[in-house]
């Protein structure tokens, strides 16, 4: 009965060396003020003058989602005042993005949809407020102060949380495989807006209600399924839903009114006079177009085609480019079926991964380790549980394969005349399953493979050994 | 010790025939003799400078010569400098250091001047009479009664009274042309983006721009020469190469200079302002220019549109202001909204309360068409004018101010009469042109003077026209008390 | 220009007047309303509103950290700092 509408703005720092309008340093992690030059300060007399691979980056944003770039884009100035605003405005953009117009196709649950945006503008971020520093004082660390930021506002396109947390991973993918972000939700790199509201089909938009600074995707998704639940409660008891900004707790998973530090502000947009308008020639874009890296989509086409994973498993690989990169590394050195490959790498080491809570790009285990392991498998050397085994192992930190087979010593057996003499000594011990067998009971076979396997300590090849016990049981 | 010029003082050091701290020393007596009375400066720079002119004797001694060695300077208190107070005439800055120095006074302090002070202004740059300082009004030396003009009455009063020869000053909507034509010396404010904004305390950032006070035009040319230029920390200044001006101004070049005088510059004057300009012009066409009458038929929408434009900039501007990482926190601070009220509000003085006020509201929802864009368009009908003008003429002429310099108080009580009082010398701010007020006669015993507009960039044929006139008159040799 | 809109122009210029003060005020800027109000009949159609006198583009920076940034040099007020931080009374979020 009630439709769910969603559109997601996405605060994404830039990954420059400096501020989007001072020299000073981003590096995370330095002493309070430490990263303020007299221009984050807002010192009198200071002019903010704009990095230059800040726009670049806003540039190859916008070419990787089909949007257009700004041949002249302005500089606007957002007043208001907040302690981690030193100038007492910011700047961003307002009339005249520099990027506009893009989309971006997500697929859930195999089908395909077109996601607007709207715009992605450039601007500078806050400084910090620290609350629970001092008894009866808030402490403010302007080292953030001036970090680059781009805004990414979508359309209100998105019907489920599914579809926005899909989207959402989408563009983080794509910021990351673009080399634009490093995306570290944690570390607020990669901060979510979600506005939502509710409407019947065909109706106007509802009312929303937005939900500020989400960062992480499981959140995002648990804060848009308590919002849509809270406003279709209001709505069906015949109330209106108030437009307000919203915190999401994850503790008590549920959202809350947040007692606004910017309240209902007019914010008195003007064109930045210290700035002038950036002028972004042809040239320009097309020289940035051939420096563009591979992106989610075509990855998911390369790995479909030239791999040829299934569709599934390449959407998976494609958006997350830590998994992808892995993947790659992987494939190089390895002879196997990439696809083989993929369900190892997307089963049991991400499987680890996850336990563990560690990201694949950190892990101790290499792309080469899995090379090394799938080549074993494909020789006949190690069977894929043995393989997951040497993986647990690897995972330890004991990270020689060949150490760890010989020390386990699960080297599988291929050779035909040891498998040879195994299977006409079982087959010896069951003369009626054999009989059994040959009358039509073809599922004996496991039994006496089952039985060698049990023999040998689990080391026969199955794959050679089904071949041999095929040809004895023929005769 | 009596130099008359820039000119005289720098020849007169790197002849050695007089040392830096002589020298300084000098004006420093000066300056404590005078400035009781005319309160020029906010805070006198002793030790400072008397190291500088130390230091320069040394570089002397082994020949080592700047472009401007030993040449003492005051500097308007709108220009940081580092470890020195920087107060911009305002309560609100009355506690700040700078960590920085800006762009005008590296240049200068690396040109070789000795800084003799920190003078004082209109608070925040905003006023046309020196009256809406902290520190208290500065007088002019001409007639204590009366006021020098503003923001840069400090920096004009200073060079008048010569106790400085030089001052630097900034110009927003005549704040340097203004108090040069109420005290008797020459006044320039050189083309928007010629001198980098970096480190000038902001009042209306399209409109702002730092200029010079001196008793003659070959004097500014050279000041100008190494204030101007690119600076990467300034986005709006401009890169258009910066000539020798002092070399133009001597040079032989053919001058025929064609000079417009607009019908509105002149249709309101009254009889004795009237009679002083139009003598002005009669020398101008004794030294060979072609006078003809021209129209700048949107001046009357200049102060409007002015009073729309910079109130809204500095809104914007001095929200910086707010107690939290320098300047005044009031004592009221129980919490953060009472923090930046009372702050702000204990800091500020009347004008710039009303200016902030007035900005706000031109940018607010629903005012913001009719007010800040539909001025930002009436720039461009007067750029226009003047565009078209300078297709008629080289340069534009006409009395910098209605009428000479007023008495203390006596338009305090009516800020729209100190607005019109402007009408000359906004729209030269609107538009970004250069222009420059040169003494040009007296009413009453009090300086009056005349304003020459140029296209941009053509500061040098402003210079070179205001030397060719001072040639032939000697206005600006004049002194007060003398 | 009535109380209502100096109440909501102080609050977002974050300004207090005097009560006194507040219909002297209010004179004050109905008279400059009237001034600038002139605009109004400025044969403006068609006109771009002009954010700059000069046609420049926007000079770009190179992407290099500096790393000589002074703090106690910049916080020289240490009225205002406590630890390196900049320091104001709590803020209730």
């Amino acid at each position: 009965m009630w439709e769910t509408v969603i559109g997601l703005e996405i605060h994404v720092q830039l990954s420059t060396e400096s501020k989007l309008f001072s020299s000073a340093s981003t590096d995370f992690g330095a002493d309070q003020n430490t990263q303020a030059s007299v221009i984050d300060l807002a010192m009198p007399g200071v002019l903010p003058v704009l990095n230059k691979n800040a726009v670049d980056m806003a540039v190859k944003f916008g070419l990787a989602v089909d949007a257009k770039i700004a041949r002249k884009s302005i500089f606007a100035r957002k007043n208001y005042f907040y302690p981690d605003l030193p100038k007492g405005y910011q700047i961003s953009q307002y009339e005249l993005p520099i990027v506009f117009d893009g989309k971006l196709d997500i697929y859930v649950d195999g089908t395909k949809k077109s996601v607007g945006i709207t715009r992605a503008h450039l601007e500078e971020d806050a400084g910090k407020s620290i609350h629970d520093l001092y008894e009866a004082e808030s402490a403010i660390d302007l080292n953030r102060a001036g970090t680059p930021l781009i805004e990414i506002v979508s359309e209100p396109d998105m019907r489920s949380s599914k579809e926005a947390v899909t989207y959402l991973k989408k563009i983080h993918s794509i910021v990351k495989s673009l080399g634009i972000s490093d995306g570290n939700m944690q570390e607020g790199s990669f901060r979510c807006d979600a506005n939502i509201s509710l409407r019947k089909p065909g109706d106007e938009f509802g009312t929303r209600a937005e939900i500020k600074n989400i960062n992480s995707f499981k959140f995002v998704e648990s804060a848009i399924n308590y919002e849509v639940i809270r406003q279709k409660d209001i709505l069906e008891s015949g109330e209106s839903v108030i437009q307000e900004t919203r915190l999401y707790d994850p503790k008590k998973d549920e959202t809350r009114p947040m007692r606004s530090k910017e309240e209902a502000n007019d914010y008195r947009y003007f064109p930045d006079p210290d700035l002038l308008p950036v002028e972004i020639s042809q040239e320009k874009i097309d020289k940035i177009k051939l420096t563009l890296p591979e992106l989610p989509d075509d990855k998911k086409d390369r790995y479909k085609n030239n791999y040829g994973l299934k569709e599934d498993d390449a959407e998976i690989l494609s958006l997350n480019s830590n998994l992808s990169t892995f993947f790659d590394e992987s494939i190089k050195e390895s002879d196997s079926n990439p696809q083989l490959v993929a369900n190892f790498i997307l089963s049991e080491l991400v499987g680890l991964c996850n336990k563990h809570n560690i990201d694949i790009s950190v892990a101790t285990i290499k792309p080469s380790h899995i090379s090394q392991l799938m080549n074993y498998i494909a020789q006949g050397k190690i069977s894929s549980k043995q393989a997951k085994d040497i993986l647990n192992e690897l995972w330890t930190g004991k990270l020689d394969i060949d150490e760890i087979i010989r020390s386990k010593n699960i080297e599988q057996v291929s050779d035909t005349g040891i498998l040879m003499k195994e299977a006409q000594k079982i087959l010896e011990k069951h003369p009626k399953e054999v009989q059994d067998y040959k009358n039509g009971k073809d599922k004996l076979m496991g039994f006496f493979v089952g039985q060698i396997m049990k023999e040998m300590k689990g080391k026969a090849n199955p794959k050679v050994l089904n071949e041999i016990l095929n040809k004895l049981l023929k005769e | 010790m009596n130099f008359k010029s820039v000119k005289e003082i720098l020849t007169a050091i790197k002849n050695k025939d007089v040392s830096v701290i002589e020298l300084t020393s000098n004006y420093l007596d000066k300056i404590k003799e005078r400035d009781d009375e005319l309160n020029c400066f906010i805070t006198l720079t002793e030790e400072f400078a008397l190291d500088k002119a130390r230091k320069i004797d040394e570089e002397i001694a082994k020949n080592k010569v700047r472009a401007l060695s030993g040449l003492p300077i005051a500097q308007k208190d709108i220009f940081c400098t580092k470890n020195i107070k920087t107060s911009c005439g305002s309560k609100m800055l009355d506690n700040f250091v700078s960590p920085y120095n800006a762009t005008v006074i590296e240049k200068l302090n690396n040109a070789g001047t000795i800084m003799l002070g920190k003078t004082n202004m209109d608070e925040f740059a905003m006023g046309s009479s020196n009256e809406t300082s902290f520190y208290g009004p500065v007088k002019n030396p001409w007639d204590t009664e009366y006021v020098p003009g503003g923001s840069s009455g400090g920096s004009a009063s200073a060079v008048a009274a010569r106790i400085s020869p030089c001052s630097t000053g900034t110009d927003t909507g005549g704040s340097i042309r203004q108090p040069a034509s109420l005290c008797g010396i020459c006044g320039l404010k050189p083309t928007y983006g010629r001198v980098s904004r970096y480190g000038m305390i902001a009042f209306a950032s399209s409109l702002d721009q730092a200029g010079i006070f001196t008793t003659d035009a070959l004097d500014a040319a050279i000041l100008l020469k190494e204030i101007s230029g690119y600076d990467e920390k300034d986005s709006t200044s401009s890169s258009v190469e910066v000539p020798d001006y002092h070399s133009y101004c001597l040079s032989d070049t053919n001058y025929n200079y064609t000079v417009g005088i607009p019908e509105e510059f002149v249709k309101d004057l009254n009889d004795d302002v009237k009679k002083v300009f139009y003598d002005s012009v009669k020398v101008l066409e004794k030294i060979g220019c072609k006078i003809k009458t021209i129209n700048l038929k949107y001046t009357s929408l200049g102060v409007s549109a002015y009073q729309v434009v910079a109130p809204a900039e500095c809104s914007s501007n001095l929200s910086r202001f707010d107690g939290v990482r320098y300047g005044h926190r009031s004592d009221n601070s129980s919490d953060l909204e009472n923090l930046y009220r009372e702050s702000r509000s204990e800091g500020f003085g009347k004008e710039v309360k009303r200016r902030i006020l007035v900005g706000t509201y031109a940018l607010s929802a629903g005012y913001y068409d009719a007010y800040y864009l539909k001025a930002q368009k009436v720039r461009n009908l007067i750029a226009n004018d003047f565009r078209d003008a300078f297709d008629q003429v080289d340069l534009i002429i006409g009395p910098t101010t209605p009428d000479k310099a007023f008495k203390i108080g006596e338009k305090m009580n009516d800020p729209i009469a100190m607005y019109l009082s402007d009408v000359y010398t906004v729209s030269t701010n609107l538009a970004g042109l250069p222009a420059m007020s040169i003494p040009m006669g007296f009413k009453e015993n009090m300086p009056l003077g005349l304003q020459i507009i140029g296209n941009h960039f053509d500061e040098k044929n402003i210079l070179k026209i205001s030397h060719l006139y001072q040639q032939e008159t000697d206005w600006h040799k004049r002194e007060p008390g003398k | 220009m009535d109380r209502k809109t100096i109440d909501k122009l102080t609050h977002l210029s974050k300004l207090s007047i005097p009560e006194n003060d507040v219909d002297e005020l209010i004179i004050n800027l109905e008279n400059i309303l009237k001034l600038i109000g002139e605009i109004d009949a400025a044969p403006t159609e068609g006109m771009e509103p002009m954010a700059h006198p000069l046609d420049f583009n926007q000079p770009l920076r190179e992407d290099k950290p500096i790393k000589d940034i002074n703090r106690s040099e910049n916080q020289n007020d240490t009225s205002k700092t406590k630890d390196g931080y900049y320091i104001v009374p709590k803020i209730i979020d």
